[in-house]
């Protein structure tokens, strides 16, 4: 091929090549995630969302409402009012739902990142002791995890919550406990394939200990695939959380959260729809940019998955 | 056979696994059934810890639990004290067997006559009438013992009652999303990378997005009020065609209490079944799609066999086998499902129960509804199983050790 090539173009092709050399796998996987319209589209609708919450007082700031203020003309929920600055109507007890709902998707996103980080850290720790002991140790565990998979979880942590619910970190913790099992399981399928890998083969073989291949080898390449899947876990997170918000349990007030602020409209939709439909909007919304992220992620990173 | 003794045993191991873990956890968490915001006098709570044998250890009590008491005698101050397991001795001194004498606070406690099972299996009561009556049956003898915070009301009657307000969706929507999840999903895998694939996939896509707990308030107001209040202003007001007064609705979509058709089982079944479909859809989509790519397809194909008796006799049962594996998680989504669509339609039930014995700190009540619930969502898993290693024998094959 070398032979063939002119020499007027080689320059140009010499800057091809450098191009090409330049892209890293990561490289590669933003641009097949750049690719993706609907998964561009949902982070910046993420973004949005991530930026109001962040922002939370400042709505208080440009309604004129805190998030606690009872405004006593607009008692048992009203419909929205541009000229009072309800923007999006009241609740039972006078409460602006714009402010609740931009401090409950706040919680909402709180729970879920901690809680997301929870399942990221047991379902690694599991997976990665599975798949590197391996022996019965493994056949057990997965053994485990198979019972535990057709097990409904979420009304353990009913359960759970409504004994210790009333600490937050509590909270965090049981809804972190319902949604590891997958991260578990592609976890370990990694740490096997790596295992297995010529390039740990090689360090092994160059006796490179244990413990450094677990660190410098191991670790590096199951956290992509982890981050991965925790963006896919952190919407199951969200849908447990305002699972268990709806039916009362969870985030108690003065504190509120989008599962609480749907309970709460949920039943009268009949006569007052604005109280469900404000928290829905946004819910629906934060659910399905992260589930478009999610699979982007995962077409971007893990294409022989498509 | 072996095989499906196997995997019943491993299922009773897992439910006595998790009754044993909720049991525990619920009695070494702080507070109690008894402490309310009127603690009852200490003479009556010692007497109400021991009718609920609270009195005794752990192990003990979850023995009791399980598999019932013959009886407990009398101490000197009348309260009950050592366990009789199974037989109650002749020389026992025991006063709690068939009714009690214990005050156990202002309403006095029903003592059940004859375990639940044993009565509606016709034992003991035609043979021997006289046949002194088991304190507590245990669950093994379908006895869930008496509610803790209503104290004159059994766990059974509670579940009797609820249980089919809970499930009686669930069939109807797991169906509805299988005939209508499958054939979209096998539409989308023949019509691959074309429109009619790109609309199946949204479409099942719709009820992943939107969670149930918006889908039943989004679906309220669609159909139940704005299409009813359409039909309404049709019929009712433009045709004239039918009486009604102004409150009155044209379909009685919204399910209430016991009056109305089976048009109340639409709107429940379809916030439950729309949350089931995406994943039905996508799982027969990708069965259907490895199986079209596959040999034996273009050899029927090259045979020149119709599409439709490809389709039916050929892509169908390898198609629907993702779809079989995940029906076993599917009994849990639709557990979660049925208690939103409780408490969304506001319809009695038993999740409503569970929550408040959750809140409550009602032992025996939580016990009961997670017996009942935890046995569903495993049994169905069960029959999840048979079935499918019915459809594909490969895995009888890889579970038998020859």
């Amino acid at each position: 091929m070398s032979v063939l090539r002119p020499e007027s173009t080689e320059s140009a092709l010499n800057g091809a090549f450098d191009a090409v050399k330049s892209r890293s796998l990561t490289r590669l996987a933003f641009e097949r995630f750049a690719r993706n319209k609907v998964a561009v589209v949902s982070t910046f609708i993420l973004l949005v969302l991530v930026i109001m919450a962040i922002f939370a007082p400042v709505a208080e700031m440009l309604t004129g409402y805190a998030m606690e203020f009872q405004d006593r003309n607009f008692y048992s929920a009203k419909p929205p009012n541009w000229d009072a600055k309800h923007f999006l109507g009241t609740d039972q007890n006078g409460r602006d739902i714009l402010v609740r709902v931009i401090f409950g998707l706040r919680i909402s996103m709180i729970v879920a990142l901690v809680a997301a980080t929870v399942a990221l850290i047991v379902g690694v720790l599991y997976g990665a002791i599975s798949g590197l002991v391996g022996g019965w140790v493994d056949v057990l565990m997965m053994r485990f995890l198979d019972l535990l998979i057709s097990y409904p979880l979420t009304l353990i942590a009913v359960i759970a919550l409504a004994y210790f619910g009333r600490n937050i970190y509590i909270v965090f913790a049981i809804i972190g406990l319902v949604e590891w099992q997958i991260m578990a399981r592609v976890v370990r399928g990694q740490v096997l394939s790596l295992r297995n890998s010529d390039f740990i083969e090689a360090a092994r073989a160059t006796g490179v200990p244990t413990a450094s291949i677990v660190l410098r080898h191991i670790i590096p390449n199951v956290i992509g695939i982890a981050v991965v899947y925790l963006t896919l876990t952190i919407p199951e997170v969200i849908l447990v959380e305002s699972f268990l918000g709806f039916l009362g349990l969870g985030v108690q007030e003065p504190n509120t959260s989008l599962g609480v602020l749907i309970s709460e409209g949920a039943t009268r939709v009949e006569h007052k729809p604005w109280l469900v439909f404000s928290p829905g909007v946004f819910l629906v919304l934060l659910l399905m940019s992260l589930n478009f992220i999610g699979d982007g992620l995962r077409d971007a990173f893990d294409p022989k998955d498509r | 056979m072996a095989y499906v003794f196997r995997r019943f045993s491993q299922m009773l191991i897992l439910v006595i696994i998790a009754l044993a873990a909720v049991f525990s956890t619920q009695r070494l968490a702080p507070g109690g059934p008894f402490d309310g915001e009127k603690p009852p006098p200490p003479e009556i709570l010692a007497n109400l810890r021991a009718y609920y044998d609270m009195d005794l250890g752990m192990p003990a009590q979850f023995m009791g639990y399980l598999f019932g008491m013959a009886a407990r005698d009398v101490d000197e101050t009348g309260r009950p004290g050592r366990v009789h397991w199974f037989s109650v001795p002749d020389d026992a001194k025991v006063s709690i067997t068939g009714s009690t004498d214990v005050t156990l606070g202002e309403s006095d406690v029903l003592v059940r006559k004859w375990c639940p099972w044993d009565e509606w299996l016709g034992r003991w009561v035609k043979s021997d009438p006289d046949r002194r009556p088991l304190r507590k049956c245990g669950i093994v003898r379908g006895d869930f013992g008496l509610s803790m915070t209503k104290r004159n009301i059994y766990v059974n009657d509670y579940v009797r009652d609820g249980l089919p307000g809970t499930l009686k969706y669930a069939v109807p929507s797991l169906l509805f999303a299988l005939f209508l999840g499958v054939p979209m999903g096998f539409l989308a895998a023949y019509f691959q990378n074309t429109r009619v694939d790109f609309a199946m996939v949204s479409v099942g896509m719709i009820g992943t997005i939107i969670p149930n707990l918006v889908m039943g308030p989004i679906l309220i107001y669609l159909l139940a009020i704005q299409l009813d209040g359409f039909f309404h202003w049709l019929f009712v007001d433009y045709l004239d065609w039918i009486e009604l007064s102004r409150r009155q609705r044209t379909l009685n979509l919204i399910p209430s209490g016991k009056s109305g058709g089976p048009i109340h089982y639409l709107l429940p079944t379809l916030v439950l079944g729309t949350a089931l479909l995406g994943r039905i859809v996508r799982l027969s989509r990708a069965g259907a799609l490895e199986a079209l790519r596959s040999n034996y397809v273009r050899t029927a194909r090259s045979k020149g066999l119709p599409n439709w008796l490809i389709l039916f006799r050929h892509v169908l049962k390898p198609g629907i086998l993702p779809v079989v594996t995940y029906l076993g998680p599917v009994s849990a989504v639709i557990l979660t499902g049925s208690l939103v669509i409780e408490f969304t339609f506001s319809l009695p039930g038993l999740g409503s129960q569970f929550i408040s014995a959750a809140t409550d700190r009602d032992y025996t009540l939580l016990m009961g509804t997670t017996v009942i619930l935890l046995v569903f969502v495993i049994v169905l898993n069960f029959i999840v199983d048979l079935l499918y290693t019915w459809l594909d024998p490969r895995i009888r094959t890889e579970g038998s050790p020859t």
